[in-house]
């Protein structure tokens, strides 16, 4: 956690935004859009994932 | 043969297919190039140098012969010129569509060309037949026929009768005769006999050069190809048919042009087809021979119509097996978007139960109860929930971001309850994409960047106003964000023989 709140350092999180269909994306203003008109049958979820980790099974895991 | 190798070599059998078909629409193409150059030879060839009878004309001195020989290469370059383009503008529709001026000016003027040629072809081949009949022929050798031929006997008794008047006025001089009245009426009968045969004669031979003239103008007209007389009879109805031959050949010449021009343009739009099959086929192929075995419970299953692969792989970038949607959405259903939610009222006590921003109406939670049946519903008849659409802008509103749940080799260790969210109740399937896909797939939408981009904003802008309007940079973005996933579930991707002006996406589902 020291190195999240250390000034300069390199990102080690990465922000994903993922709706109930498993679908997910990376880019917050794309996931905004697609709610606004109701592209995907639900409003998008976000989820802070350290850099290594796996998106799929994290979003499967965050959906079960 | 495992189920995979038996759709390969179906897949490359029907590849077999389409090249070959390919390859025969390619070679008439090719003739049709060569048909085309000939006939717009021979059309230059009537506009510039007139018939090749003609043409010894111009070998009486050496600057007619420089002139020809420039008209020549003229009539050549023009011939292969327009030929070319025209072969060219076909190929250039079965790639990218036709062009209705290029199309109208290609075949218009093709047309002209064809039938201004092959009409006048038919005056001389009519020409040709008409100098070898016998009949008319005879017409012509019996010019002499129509000189007056004057009565021998006649003239004889006219000279014998002035002869002998002479001698009685020779008499009547000398006093041996008493007078010649006798001899002078018999002259004068006879020359008014004359007189009267050479008028009659004159008559006969005006009705002969009539009869003549008329039977060489029916040689003349019977010399024209028996569909063309029929032709030309049906237009003159009760008038003289040989007034409309000239007609009739047109008309002739011109259906043949038309259909000449019909066929050739289809075969460009064949070639068309064929590269769209053949290209589609070969990404089927390749992309199916990458791919896993099928599983045994597959393989056991009827073989399905052949498709192209993805379609029964999870699509990429889904955490969630494949479930039948809970809920389907309803065609005449619309789709409410953000702007259509702003009056509703926020459900804050929903969003307080669900952290993660989810808000689910009461109404899905228990089912209506009979009490609570709108009176104009009848006992069969059930209010549909609404969907959960409420909580769109509260959400984005207030989003809620979630902390890290995996960490490396920790993923899954921990888990707090705010990463918990309930079961889906919707899925892609339910949205404005879902409904863009169904769409495609039912042919209702073409999967190209101008087609969606209109799809989507018939479905969003019309009703939209103020502030909110969707611009066109919205709308592009959201016809990108459709297809971006399409490509990733694997129904779409990015032609890779893409060239300017053709399809940039093949949709493969």
């Amino acid at each position: 956690m020291d190195s999240l709140i250390t000034p300069n350092a390199a990102p080690t999180t990465q922000t994903i935004y993922y709706w109930l269909d498993g679908y997910w994306i990376t880019d917050k203003e794309e996931a905004d859009l697609m709610d606004s008109i109701n592209a995907f049958g639900s409003v998008h979820q976000v989820a802070e994932l350290p850099l290594g980790a796996d998106i799929e099974v994290e979003v499967s895991r965050l959906l079960s | 043969m495992t189920v995979k190798d038996t759709q390969l070599d179906l897949m490359h059998r029907k590849l077999e297919q389409h090249q070959a078909h390919e390859q025969r629409g390619l070679l008439l193409l090719k003739l049709g190039f060569v048909l085309t150059f000939l006939l717009y030879l021979l059309f230059n060839q009537h506009l510039y140098l007139g018939d090749a009878l003609s043409w010894s004309a111009y070998f009486k001195d050496a600057a007619s012969l420089f002139g020809f020989t420039f008209t020549v290469a003229i009539v050549v370059l023009m011939a292969l010129f327009l030929s070319w383009v025209k072969h060219h503008a076909y190929l250039h529709f079965g790639f990218f569509g036709s062009v209705a001026l290029v199309v109208s000016t290609v075949i218009g003027f093709a047309l002209f060309a064809e039938f201004f040629s092959s009409s006048a072809n038919q005056d001389v081949k009519a020409s040709v037949l008409l100098e070898r009949n016998s009949a008319y022929q005879a017409t012509l050798t019996h010019e002499g026929s129509s000189s007056s031929t004057v009565n021998s006997g006649l003239i004889a008794s006219i000279a014998t009768a002035e002869q002998k008047l002479a001698r009685c006025e020779a008499n009547l001089k000398l006093g041996k005769e008493k007078h010649c009245d006798g001899d002078r009426a018999k002259v004068n009968a006879l020359k008014s006999s004359e007189q009267s045969a050479n008028k009659a004669q004159a008559e006969a031979n005006i009705e002969r050069d009539k009869l003549k003239y008329a039977r060489q103008d029916e040689l003349k007209a019977q010399s024209y190809n028996p569909v063309i007389l029929t032709l030309a009879r049906f237009l003159a109805g009760d008038g003289d048919y040989k007034d409309y031959l000239k007609t009739a050949v047109v008309l002739i010449t011109l259906f043949v042009a038309v259909c000449f021009e019909i066929l050739h343009h289809f075969l460009s739009k064949t070639h068309g087809a064929s590269m769209a099959a053949i290209e589609d086929l070969e990404l089927a192929i390749a992309k199916y021979e990458g791919s896993p075995e099928p599983d045994t419970a597959a393989s056991s299953a009827p073989l399905a119509p052949l498709k192209p692969l993805g379609l029964d792989r999870p699509p990429i970038g889904f955490g969630m097996p494949q479930t039948a949607p809970s809920t389907a959405q309803r065609d005449d259903q619309p789709v409410l978007f953000k702007y259509q939610l702003q009056a509703e009222p926020k459900p804050t006590e929903s969003r307080a139960r669900f952290p993660m921003g989810f808000t689910f109406p009461p109404v899905a939670s228990t089912p209506p109860s009979a009490e609570l049946r709108p009176k104009h519903l009848g006992a069969h008849e059930e209010q549909l929930s609404l969907p959960a659409l409420g909580g769109f802008k509260a959400h984005i509103e207030a989003e809620t971001v979630s902390r890290p749940l995996a960490n490396g080799s920790k993923t899954g260790s921990v888990q707090t309850p705010e990463m918990t969210v309930s079961r889906p109740l919707a899925n892609g399937s339910e949205g404005l994409y879902g409904a863009w896909v169904s769409a495609v797939k039912a042919g209702e939408c073409l999967p190209s960047v101008k087609p969606t981009w209109s799809w989507i904003q018939k479905r969003i802008a019309p009703t939209e106003t103020g502030t909110q309007t969707d611009d066109r940079t919205r709308i592009s973005h959201m016809q990108k964000a459709f297809f971006a996933r399409a490509m990733k579930e694997g129904l779409m991707i990015l032609n890779p023989h893409y060239t300017n002006g053709g399809k940039k996406y093949l949709w493969i589902a």
